[in-house]
């Protein structure tokens, strides 16, 4: 007993070197260096200087700061509630027995294989102030033009609307394969006992799809957490700051300004976000579950 | 009855609007750059244009190393997805099912890679690529892209769920884990395989962010940074409005072999999903 499990142990650790191997160097540890970079001024030229504080406190007085983190809660959280939702909706009627309902899903899922920035480019002519489509028909209707990606009120929300063009379509396939795996037993039934679509909808669809929800949750507030394409394509952080988020905040610090340090600092703030977020949510889970 | 025909109505009525939504983009994309530079900055917009024209995909071909740029994206994708299976599967495996110290404490770090944005260490990464002399080359740009632990997620949520009757059974026959896992898992983990591949294509076809940063030569650019750096933003410069109609050409050529290969592999992608049910 005691030998078989000395064995497992050695051949465990050899499945997981080769992982493990790429993950320290190319994830460990330039991840773990930001900590200590955080705390000097570097212009990537010279020797980093020790500065103590000083990038966190010019960090929490500035206010494109305050900005940039607001605009990254918004995004996110309305993002992922759009996505998440009407994921859900369209694979719910895509799972009827629609005519043309394997075409329309064809359709759907397509601009998920286009990259980003395609998309991006795409949108960003179709938004164009006086030639894009969008407003070349709101004039003809005799409606205002709208500034989609130039007024500072609305720029944010022109790169959700490009966003979930650009992504339902994956959450669609994820959900309409978890709904087509749910037993028919179950809904039968449920039918036998008189229930009404609704209440297998509510009763039935939604506990059996928890697990995918939640992993398609979590799924889409990390990937729009980290949204760089779209608003690098379409705005560039603009109009007046109102699409820069946290990440594309540290890729101007880096790669523009060529600050290194500060950009580090704003990568920690950034990562002890996420882990309160995650633990917040882990506590959540574990009271469900209890 | 009447009530179903009315909801029946409507579902269609929803699913025709969608589908509309999804399509419009595309038919813009395919118009314009159909289009001479004239009629693109038109007052009233028409989809099928006046005059059609290949002047802006001939201009594309010719003023940019498109092919070249395709060729790299397939070199860098090709080369992600490879890594990323090789090394994920054998962890995936040995999560679900090998018996190890400090398991939770291990999973946890590869779910670091998870939740710590790439952005956050994406000016130390490239620091260190530039020591290692890894700027500019396609390792460079493939290595970094292969830490994610999505994968051996994906794969340790597929293996734990499969029937240990037959492992049992070969472990009985003195297999090693080894042989398990090449003979007996493999095989089965067949689907969790296509879906990770997808994923990792995918994502890494579209990566826009790190060939920006890793890659600033032509020979190693990919077609997310040729199309938005060299061709979207040179041709702005050069024309104050970035003309349309050339742009668009660009992209439609970029999107051409994913959009093929996704509807020839469809059946896969969403099979794949489907029987990995990610439970």
């Amino acid at each position: 007993m005691f030998r078989k499990k000395r064995i497992n142990f050695g051949s465990a650790g050899w499945f997981l070197l080769p992982y493990f191997l790429v993950y320290f160097l190319f994830f460990f540890l330039p991840a773990i260096s930001i900590l200590p970079m955080s705390f000097t001024e570097w212009s990537i030229i010279g020797t980093p200087k020790f500065v103590g504080f000083a990038n966190f406190k010019s960090i929490f007085s500035n206010r494109f700061f305050v900005q940039a983190l607001s605009n990254t809660f918004v995004y996110t959280i309305l993002v992922t509630v759009i996505l998440t939702v009407l994921g859900l909706l369209l694979a719910i009627l895509l799972n009827q027995k629609l005519r043309g309902r394997v075409i329309a899903r064809t359709i759907i899922i397509m601009p998920y294989v286009i990259s980003s920035a395609v998309a991006g480019i795409l949108w960003k002519w179709m938004f164009e102030r006086n030639f894009g489509i969008i407003n070349t028909y709101l004039q003809q209707m005799g409606l205002p033009l709208v500034g989609w990606l130039s007024d500072p009120q609305i720029a944010l929300y022109s790169i959700i609307i490009v966003n979930i063009w650009w992504s339902v379509g994956f959450n669609t396939v994820t959900f309409l394969a978890a709904i087509q795996g749910i037993p028919d037993e179950l809904y039968q039934a449920a039918r036998v006992d008189g229930a009404s679509s609704f209440q297998c909808f509510k009763y039935i669809t939604i506990p059996q799809l928890k697990p995918i929800i939640l992993y398609i949750t979590v799924l889409c507030a990390a990937n729009s957490f980290q949204m760089f394409d779209e608003a690098y394509v379409l705005t560039q952080g603009g109009p007046l700051g109102s699409t820069t988020t946290l990440v594309y905040q540290i890729y101007t610090e880096a790669f523009k300004s060529f600050r290194i340090g500060y950009s580090s600092a704003l990568s920690v703030i950034t990562c002890a976000i996420i882990i309160l977020i995650t633990l917040f949510q882990m506590k959540i889970n574990k009271g469900e579950n209890a | 009855m009447n009530k179903k025909k009315i909801s029946l109505f409507f579902m269609y009525l929803i699913m025709f609007i969608v589908t509309v939504y999804y399509l419009i983009p595309i038919l813009v994309l395919i118009s314009t750059s159909l289009k001479p530079q004239g009629q693109v900055l038109s007052r009233t917009w028409q989809w099928i244009p006046e005059t059609i024209t290949l002047d802006n995909y001939k201009y594309i071909l010719q003023q940019y190393p498109y092919l070249k740029w395709t060729l790299n994206s397939l070199i860098v994708t090709g080369g992600t997805v490879l890594l990323t299976l090789s090394i994920s599967l054998p962890a995936g495996y040995a999560f679900a099912r090998l018996k190890m110290r400090r398991k939770n404490l291990l999973f946890s770090l590869v779910l670091l890679t998870i939740m710590i944005p790439f952005f956050a260490y994406t000016p130390q990464l490239y620091l260190l690529i530039t020591k290692l002399g890894l700027k500019n080359t396609y390792l460079g740009l493939i290595v970094p892209m292969s830490t994610s632990g999505v994968s051996i997620f994906l794969f340790r949520q597929f293996i734990e769920q499969l029937p240990p009757e037959l492992e049992e059974a070969a472990v009985l026959d003195g297999c090693s884990n080894w042989g398990i896992f090449s003979k007996i898992i493999l095989p089965l983990t067949k689907p969790a395989i296509t879906t990770s591949v997808i994923f990792t294509a995918v994502k890494s076809w579209n990566n826009l962010m790190w060939p920006l940063i890793a890659s600033s030569d032509n020979a190693v650019k990919t077609l997310p940074v040729g199309l938005s750096v060299n061709v979207f933003q040179v041709e702005t410069g050069l024309n104050n409005q970035p003309p349309y109609g050339i742009v668009m050409a660009a992209a439609l050529l970029s999107i051409i072999l994913p959009i093929l290969l996704f509807i020839f592999l469809q059946k896969y992608f969403i099979q794949g999903i489907a029987t990995t049910g990610l439970k």
